[in-house]
């Protein structure tokens, strides 16, 4: 096959778009496809094939619905309530360790009053001092 | 339409390959590009089919050689899949790849400035010239690659995109961000450079393809 059958010129196009005929003649002789009719098609399937891992990655990733992606976080989310549940159970279980007073409910402290006001009562009255605490040991009803 | 077969419907130099893409060469880039952003195959292959002679010009405009050209158009394509989402105007995927070819190109360059390789593309034995027109195309060749030497990169890739590849003006303008007057002007001066340089030695060879 000739170049200038390759490079027709044809004749709808302005002047200035036509091949220089002699330059693309030249310029042919760079074209690794010349001597070897495969070397396009050898060229495109080993581009192709070179892409098939990401566009394979494309493929699932675009294939990937909202049910997949919440099943693929299910495992560490579910693993993870399971451990805070455990923790808590044990916190919860396990009694003061501070040897401190336990929580008194509401209900408690309107029926019975706090516990052990005599000892704020002496504290007070031992310093001789017009305390605040004092006052409040003698204004409880 | 840069794949098979040119406007006049003829047979184009490079593609010989592309006959069975003709029906694909109808479909936009734009469209090319959203497949293969979702992993479709048969639309990137389509893109590359397209595309891969440009790259592979282009690619040369830079490294002026052969495995250069072939290596840098390959990574391209692959560099462009893999940014793919990054294509802001798929239906201009042309201008935003041919960045990355050259790009791909002036890398490959400097990391592999010590590799030798050899500069025009090797003959295949499947369809080897005989030993006088293979002396006469080597001496070509030598004076081809001089006369493209003294032209400037976007220069090179102008003629050869032009006169080789058979893009229009506009195209080329499009992409490779050029000003159509300037595509112009690149287009005259490297002609005119190429005339100067080989005007004198059309061998036998060439004779003979201009002849038929």
């Amino acid at each position: 096959m000739s170049l200038l059958s390759l490079f027709p010129t044809s004749g709808g196009e302005p002047a200035d778009e036509a091949a220089d005929e002699q330059v693309s003649a030249w310029l042919g002789e760079l074209d690794p496809g010349r001597d070897s009719a495969t070397y396009w098609m050898r060229f495109h399937r080993d581009t192709v094939a070179a892409a098939s891992f990401e566009l394979a990655r494309r493929r699932r990733d675009t294939q990937r619905t909202v049910s997949d992606v919440v099943s693929s976080w299910s495992g560490a989310v579910v693993s993870a309530a399971l451990v805070a549940a455990a923790a808590a159970g044990i916190f919860l279980a396990q009694p003061g360790s501070d040897g401190g007073p336990g929580a008194v409910g509401v209900e408690e402290v309107l029926l019975f009053g706090l516990a052990e006001p005599a000892a704020v009562e002496s504290e007070g009255r031992d310093d001789g001092s017009d305390s605040a605490v004092r006052f409040t040991a003698e204004v409880n009803w | 339409m840069h794949d098979g077969l040119r406007r006049d419907g003829s047979v184009n130099t490079l593609p010989r390959y592309g006959v069975f893409m003709q029906e694909a060469d109808q479909v936009e880039d734009g469209d090319l590009v959203r497949r293969s952003c979702a992993g479709d195959e048969e639309a990137y292959s389509t893109l590359v089919g397209r595309y891969m002679r440009s790259a592979y010009l282009v690619a040369f405009s830079v490294t002026r050689k052969h495995e250069d050209a072939e290596d840098a158009a390959q990574e391209a394509f692959m560099v462009a899949l893999q940014r793919l989402d990054e294509c802001r105007n798929p239906d201009r995927f042309g201008g935003w790849f041919m960045t990355i070819v050259r790009n791909r190109s002036r890398n490959l360059i400097r990391r592999e400035s010590l590799r030798t390789t050899s500069d025009l593309p090797e003959t295949a034995s499947s369809n080897a010239p005989t030993p006088d027109r293979q002396a006469e195309r080597r001496e070509l060749r030598e004076q081809l690659d001089e006369a493209l030497s003294r032209l400037s990169d976007v220069q090179r890739e102008v003629v050869m995109l032009h006169d080789l590849e058979g893009w229009k003006h506009r195209e080329i303008a499009e992409r490779l961000g050029l000003p159509s007057g300037t595509v112009r002007s690149h287009l005259h001066f490297a002609r005119k450079a190429l005339r100067g340089s080989l005007g004198g030695i059309v061998g036998d060879h060439i004779k003979g393809q201009l002849s038929k």
